[in-house]
């Protein structure tokens, strides 16, 4: 039979004799103690040490090790020979996942099997629990090593505080999750309609999953020189922004117009977000855009959108859900409050512009290791220390030059966001012309 | 088997490779030598679809390796300089996944693991783990994961680094019987006396361009560079050396000179004769084997007095 291999050698490195007997030893341990305080009784006191476990099992360890399994590879030298080999992508995707977790995973489905069996009161069918426990945990779990490829894809290292941030944001949204069926609210809305609050939990569970599962897929052929094109990424873009809009809807205490006006701001916000944390997380150093500036001027259309950044994919939907947010204001009943959303939006879209000029302009110096740090400190001055000096020495107006501000006319922050954004992209492409560029 | 046109690859800031063209043909171990810095490392990353260059391309029997480079995977090995192993595996688990991991089916993949480990010497390690072989043995092991596929090209990036004299050796030893079972070689090292026992043809490498890319032929290797000695100094002794019969590349000062004979013994006698009857003081004449670090240094000084020249 062929097995994955790559799942093969985790099992091979996981499951020991020793670990395999060593587990259910330690975990039952714990379980009959819990039994013993709880007055001899296989109940809540089981059921909550049951839980804890899982959680500690799948969402910290597990997570923690998923975030460090390539990073491990890199670390002992080990990834080349995989890039090497004839492994798909899809078989590392999950040779990876469920492999390098899989320990934790044979604790945690026993924790969870004896939650099952000690009268939970979460008030869902033990299926239904079951999956969203398993669910929430491959998705941390996922969210980990999809954050540690994208740091890897980044930067070839990196170090125990980046592993502790990718385990805390998968963890994070697990738990996040996990909570939310426990709260007090028993549906949600979304897009007008109301659904039971767990079965939305668990579809929304499995399509971020789904998600998160594709993403991890799509930096493994990236590493594994396989060419993709960013339709993937634009999908997700829609998606989130699609998702999240959904969430304001005739149950908020908005109606008619003003609905689809918030949700495009949502959706706008969304894009906006992405774009930061896309621009953030990916490579800029000047041998990437040089890769994609040569396909451009040879007009190799495909090799161009191969080589295009995510950030750049991600800025040309903030631009369209600018435009449309502009459109729908623009044809709905001018007023004052419909006119500052479309204002706010062009202005936070100038501004994006702005500090991406900044980054770029940063990242293409002399020092372009430390160009993200700088640039985020750029950032808290720009949109917050100087801000709040102008505004103690009574300069309000100009500190929404610098910031999209509630109460500064659009005469003012858009032509100084224009400015900015101008100024700056200038900055950045005449450091590009002056690098060396050998050609 | 392996061409290479116009490959140009850059770190931010440093062009490593600039324009690199060759073609080795099959059959051939092809010693990738330049000092350090040089770009030996990235062009064999390069080769082996593990970086992507920005401009050029390289082409297994025909095939771009950066439009396809799982399938040309099949076709290579590759060997890091700083490779590394699964240290708690043992070495039969380390054969399995590496067989596993290059498409061999699962009902050969044991098979194929034995015969790797015979072709290595290290069949009598397979229950040992990774963790626990010598250095020389972990070297073994990591080659045996890079050739358990049968690859037509194997690529090793500074192979004998660390390894004792003995090793050395038995890696040359082993470069060879790969050779003569099909293999293309191309290994990488800035140490050229260890590329001597093996090499079929040298590729120069120095500051990311090619600087030379020939044949070793043996018997040129094996041509006779004798070595004068004399007693005291004799102005001129170069331009008398050119001078005669059958001498040619003359270097070195007025006590002493080597210089490439192609003569045979009764001529290299006359020659001696003559220098003697010239009333040259003598000291030592004697024959010194043309190695590859000579025939790299000679490629680098000729690259160097063209440039001084232009």
């Amino acid at each position: 039979m062929n097995i994955n291999p790559e799942f093969r050698r985790n099992l091979w490195l996981e499951l020991t004799p020793y670990r395999l007997v060593g587990m259910p030893m330690i975990l039952g341990a714990l379980l009959f103690l819990a039994y013993l305080l709880e007055g001899r009784q296989y109940g809540a006191s089981v059921a909550k040490t049951a839980l804890i476990l899982f959680g500690l099992l799948a969402f910290l360890w597990g997570t923690r090790l998923a975030s460090e399994a390539l990073v491990s590879e890199i670390r002992d030298h080990t990834w080349d020979s995989q890039r090497m080999s004839v492994i798909g992508p899809w078989s590392m995707t999950w040779g990876k996942l469920l492999g390098s977790t899989i320990y934790p995973w044979y604790g945690a489905l026993l924790c969870l099997l004896v939650y099952l069996t000690s009268k939970p009161s979460l008030g869902l069918s033990l299926v239904e629990t079951a999956a969203l426990m398993i669910g929430s945990g491959l998705l941390g779990q996922a969210i980990g090593l999809l954050a540690s490829l994208q740091a890897i894809r980044k930067s070839q290292r990196y170090g125990r505080f980046q592993t502790t941030a990718f385990l805390a944001l998968g963890a994070g949204c697990a738990v996040v999750l996990l909570n939310w069926p426990f709260a007090e609210s028993a549906q949600v809305f979304w897009y007008d309609r109301v659904y039971p609050d767990h079965r939305f939990v668990l579809i929304s569970l499995a399509v971020f999953l789904a998600w998160a599962i594709f993403g991890i897929y799509r930096l493994i052929r990236a590493e594994l020189q396989l060419k993709s094109l960013p339709w993937a990424w634009g999908l997700f873009v829609l998606f989130l922004a699609g998702y999240l809009a959904g969430f304001l809807g005739e149950g908020s205490w908005l109606s008619g117009q003003g609905v689809w006006t918030l949700r495009l701001l949502t959706a706008f916000i969304t894009c906006l977000v992405l774009a930061y944390g896309t621009a953030f997380s990916e490579r800029k150093d000047p041998v990437a855009l040089r890769r994609l500036l040569q396909a451009l001027g040879r007009r190799e259309w495909v090799r161009a959108m191969q080589a295009l950044p995510l950030w750049l994919t991600t800025l040309a939907f903030v631009a369209l859900s600018c435009a449309a947010l502009v459109a729908v204001e623009v044809s709905s009943a001018p007023g004052e409050g419909v006119q500052l959303v479309a204002v706010a939006a062009l202005a936070m879209t100038l501004f994006l512009l702005r500090d991406l000029g900044l980054l770029l302009f940063l990242n293409l110096g002399r020092v372009p290791k430390r160009a993200d740090m700088l640039t985020i400190l750029a950032l808290v001055l720009l949109y917050s220390v100087i801000p709040t000096i102008l505004t103690a020495l009574d300069l309000d107006r100009l500190s929404g030059m610098l910031r999209p501000m509630p109460g500064v006319p659009a005469g003012t922050v858009l032509p100084a966001a224009l400015l900015q954004a101008v100024a700056v992209c200038w900055l950045a492409a005449r450091r590009w012309r002056k690098s060396p560029l050998h050609d | 088997m392996i061409e290479v046109h116009d490959l140009v690859f850059e770190y931010p800031g440093t062009r490593a490779l600039k324009g690199v063209s060759f073609r080795i043909e099959p059959g051939n171990i092809t010693a990738l030598v330049g000092p350090n810095g040089a770009g030996k490392t990235t062009l064999l990353r390069c080769m082996a679809a593990l970086d992507v260059p920005l401009r050029g391309e390289v082409r297994i029997d025909g095939d771009n390796i950066h439009e396809d480079p799982r399938a040309c995977h099949r076709k290579l090995g590759y060997l890091s300089d700083f490779f590394g192993l699964y240290d708690e595996l043992t070495v039969r688990q380390c054969l399995l996944h590496a067989a596993a991991s290059r498409g061999i089916p699962a009902g050969d993949q044991a098979r194929v693991t034995e015969r790797a480990a015979e072709r290595l010497g290290i069949a009598d390690r397979l229950g040992t783990k990774a963790g626990a072989l010598s250095r020389g043995l972990r070297q073994r092991l990591a080659i045996a994961q890079a050739v358990v596929h049968e690859p037509q090209i194997l690529m090793l990036d500074e192979p004998a680094s660390g390894l004792d004299p003995e090793a050395r050796h038995s890696l040359a030893e082993l470069f060879l019987a790969l050779r003569d079972q099909g293999m293309t070689l191309v290994v990488s090292s800035h140490i050229l006396s260890e590329l001597d026992e093996y090499s079929t043809d040298m590729l120069v490498l120095r500051d990311g361009r090619i600087l030379s890319h020939a044949p070793i032929e043996q018997k040129a290797l094996a041509a006779v560079r004798l070595k004068l000695t004399l007693a005291g100094p004799c102005r001129g002794l170069q331009e008398l050396l050119a001078g005669l019969p059958a001498v040619s590349g003359v270097e070195g000062d007025d006590q002493s000179a080597v210089l490439s004979f192609s003569g045979d013994a009764a001529a290299r006698h006359q020659l001696l004769k003559n220098l003697l009857e010239k009333g040259l003081p003598v000291c030592a004449f004697a024959e010194q084997q043309r190695n590859m670090q000579s025939a790299y240094l000679e490629s680098v000084r000729r690259q160097d007095r063209q440039k001084d020249l232009s």
